[in-house]
């Protein structure tokens, strides 16, 4: 297990994440899940698993619910987060001893996600059989996942807010005319508009009928009212994911400081310090922060906001303004 | 004054009396008005006048049993303390007696001649109220009292345990309504001492701690089986190079286990095990026992007790037990202090007299408001969400069980550093005095 401590690049690799805040447990659990051939890495607490998750992460998640020191996160608050971040890793919660844990976890978690339950004391063979089904079910999650995320991105990132305007009016069967009638724009403009914007989404295979196959589950899926309305959402959703350390990081960004102006402002400068080790601190947090919200960069975040703020000039977003 | 018994019943009866014997001449002299009779009937006159006076008599002494009977009954019924309510074939309410007008607080004008709703139902219930008596006027009479609860005028609420009988050939219900306002808050009452009693007693304090015993020892026990079920598998495929880490990591546990009942024992014991302790080694262990919590919380741990103060004389596992107390509170404290700042120290120095020493667990926490400084160790009290309040407590206790004493250091005695004050626990233990008789260790 001290090579699986720090594997090189668990991406990619599918692999057993067991979150237990105590070492023995997690450690022993690991040591017997590498026996039978499964990859397995150990995390001591929510913290320490989301500090280094990167989406590209594959396999299946044990969690136990009663961490112990109580501040930390708890095993359900862990799994909240999963949820929003749409981890597609199956989750398996392990529950103590204590009878309570387990009806309480049940009753605040499988209404909303299909996981298992399961004692610490339970057989580790019957244990590993859970982990093995989860593990077979994980690509077809993971697939569905990928696919909704790929969707997504083009819808926020890739298409133009007024590629997005006409989809959504051909999504709901206007013609190139009542479009170009409805937003004041010339027939002609909405016509390469539509079809650029279906060539980003569609590739090749341009139909309207193929767009409502491809977008509308998803815009139903995400309780939207239109492709409009779901870009806006999925943008929120991802703001909101920001925490309030990232998001002072991202504004501070935003407002043109530098990497000395940024440090100073989080504390994390030191004058002596002649390797300016801050430096590639503060990247890698504004690293970490875009890739969270799947920005390219501080530029595109400036125009998704400019974007947002423009489409509900009342509404201040209430993740960014601080 | 009852509408149906007049409470004085002879004017009438005599006036009765008078009328009928009145009639009955009438009718003697039109119809039998033989001439030749008139003289038997004069001669019979006197004594059929002393025949009605004595039938008046008697019924006038029936009258009066029965007024006497009357009141005696209402004498009953209005002494009871069951409040009594008379119900009618149509639901409308035609009698109250005087105990339910004490006890509902509505006169009782206010009740007769209604029907439902009445006005004593509390709003909420109304509904309830009415489709019970819906079902009582259609003959599904409960045959079991219940207890159910009515308002006062004033918004009050009692409760009452009620039956309700059938009145004479089915003309109505009796309801008589007991009330048991008081008896439900007795029943509260004494369950709220049982639970101080629960609370209190040793038992369930060993009972806490067992819970929080057996979730430990059953993550160990699962690595344990972890480890060994992956020591199989890997002998199994023939790695041997494997088998120490699984070993190890069972050793670890098995160690750990060993760790949780050693500390919990002081717990299961009643007397101080007194030994020659350097307090340095004493805080370095406590501060390893919380290291993992600490790290989870962020909070640097610093230790700062000279290896050259005079051992003491205490009970290594009771004063470990006070001092991981202390460390997990003020670790606790810090949970809103900025994280750059959470540090906790373990000061120990000799104090004046060099009589005692004094350990010195300080936080950057919120602090202890200065009105609460003086609770903080009373049994049960806790600010914490979830705290049992026995933490401090329990560690008084073992202090001066030792010999000592535990308070909070005022701040003017401790340095101060801007705005992360926190609080200063101080245990201070004599170097000389011994307490109790001494034990066989030395």
């Amino acid at each position: 297990m001290t090579e699986s401590a720090h594997p090189s690049d668990p991406s990619g690799q599918p692999m057993v994440h067991v979150l237990d805040d105590y070492a023995d447990f997690r450690d022993g659990l690991v040591y017997s899940l590498q026996a039978h051939g499964l990859d397995a890495r150990g995390h001591a607490s929510g913290e320490a698993f989301f500090a280094g998750y990167r989406w590209g992460w594959r396999g299946v998640i044990t969690l136990d619910i009663d961490f112990e020191p109580p501040g930390a996160a708890s095993g359900l608050q862990i799994f909240d987060r999963l949820l929003a971040l749409r981890c597609p890793m199956p989750v398996i919660f392990l529950t103590g001893p204590h009878g309570h844990d387990v009806r309480l976890a049940v009753s605040q978690v499988t209404r909303r996600a299909d996981v298992d339950f399961y004692a610490k004391q339970t057989a580790p063979a019957e244990l590993r059989a859970a982990i093995g089904r989860a593990m077979a079910r994980e690509p077809l999650l993971r697939e569905r996942a990928e696919q909704e995320r790929r969707l997504l991105q083009i819808v926020v990132a890739e298409l133009t807010p007024a590629e997005r305007e006409v989809l959504a009016r051909v999504l709901r069967g206007q013609t190139n005319y009542g479009i170009a009638c409805e937003l004041g724009k010339e027939e002609g403009v909405v016509e390469l508009q539509r079809a650029s914007g279906l060539r980003k989404v569609l590739g090749e295979r341009r139909s309207p009928q193929a767009l409502v196959e491809e977008l509308k589950p998803l815009i139903d899926a995400q309780g939207a009212s239109d492709l409009v309305d779901l870009a806006r959402r999925e943008l929120r959703e991802r703001l909101a994911l920001l925490s309030p350390l990232q998001q002072g990081l991202l504004e501070a960004a935003l407002a043109g400081r530098s990497d000395v102006q940024i440090a100073r402002q989080l504390g994390w400068h030191d004058e002596a310090d002649r390797e300016r080790r801050w430096r590639p601190r503060v990247q890698e947090a504004l690293d970490d922060a875009l890739a969270l919200l799947q920005a390219r960069s501080t530029t595109q975040l400036r125009r998704w906001l400019a974007w947002l703020d423009q489409r509900n000039p009342g509404d201040q977003g209430d993740q960014r303004d601080g | 004054m009852s509408p149906i018994w007049p409470t004085d019943p002879f004017p009438p009866l005599l006036l009765g009396g008078m009328a009928l014997a009145y009639l009955l001449g009438r009718m003697h002299r039109p119809h039998r008005g033989d001439r030749r009779e008139l003289p038997a009937q004069i001669d019979a006159a006197p004594h059929q006048d002393a025949e009605l006076l004595r039938e008046a008599a008697a019924r006038q002494a029936d009258a009066q049993s029965l007024a006497q009977e009357v009141a005696f009954r209402q004498d009953i019924e209005e002494s009871v303390d069951v409040g009594l309510l008379v119900i009618d074939r149509d639901g409308v309410l035609t009698w109250v007696n005087r105990a339910f007008c004490a006890l509902s607080g509505w006169p009782r004008e206010a009740l007769l001649g209604l029907s439902a709703p009445l006005p004593c139902w509390p709003a909420p219930q109304r509904d309830a109220h009415a489709t019970e008596l819906r079902a009582l006027l259609t003959g599904h009479a409960p045959t079991q009292s219940r207890v159910i609860e009515y308002e006062r005028p004033d918004g009050s609420r009692w409760q009452a345990r009620v039956q309700v009988r059938a009145l004479g050939r089915g003309d109505g219900w009796i309801v008589a309504c007991s009330d048991v306002s008081r008896e439900v808050e007795d029943q509260r009452r004494i369950e709220a001492m049982n639970e101080l009693l629960r609370r209190q007693s040793a038992v369930h304090l060993l009972g806490e701690r067992a819970g929080e015993l057996l979730h430990k020892i059953s993550n160990h026990a699962a690595a344990c089986s972890s480890a060994c079920d992956g020591m199989q598998a890997w002998l199994q495929q023939g790695r041997a190079d494997r088998l120490a880490d699984g070993a190890r990591l069972a050793a670890r546990a098995a160690a750990d286990m060993q760790a949780i009942v050693e500390r919990f024992r002081p717990w299961l014991r009643a007397e101080v095990a007194w030994e020659r302790l350097a307090l340095h080694e004493v805080a370095a262990d406590a501060l390893a026992h919380q290291a993992s919590l600490a790290a989870v919380h962020a909070v640097r741990l610093e230790q700062n007790v000279p290896p050259d103060l005079p051992t003491v004389l205490a009970d290594r596992l009771a004063l470990g037990e006070v001092l991981g107390n202390l460390i997990a509170n003020g670790i606790a404290a810090m949970a809103d202090t900025p994280a750059a700042q959470r540090l906790l120290t373990i000061e120990g120095l000799l104090c004046e007299g060099a009589d005692a020493v004094e350990l010195r667990v300080r936080d950057r926490g919120h602090g202890i408001p200065p009105g609460l400084q003086a609770r903080v160790f009373e049994q049960g009290f806790t600010t914490r969400a979830g705290g049992t309040g026995w933490g401090l407590y329990i560690c008084r206790h073992w202090v001066e069980e030792l010999g000592g004493q535990l308070d909070i250091a005022h701040s003017a005695g401790i340095a101060t550093d801007g705005e992360a004050q926190g609080t200063t626990l101080r245990v201070r233990l004599p170097l000389h005095a011994r307490p109790a008789p001494p034990q066989a260790d030395d």
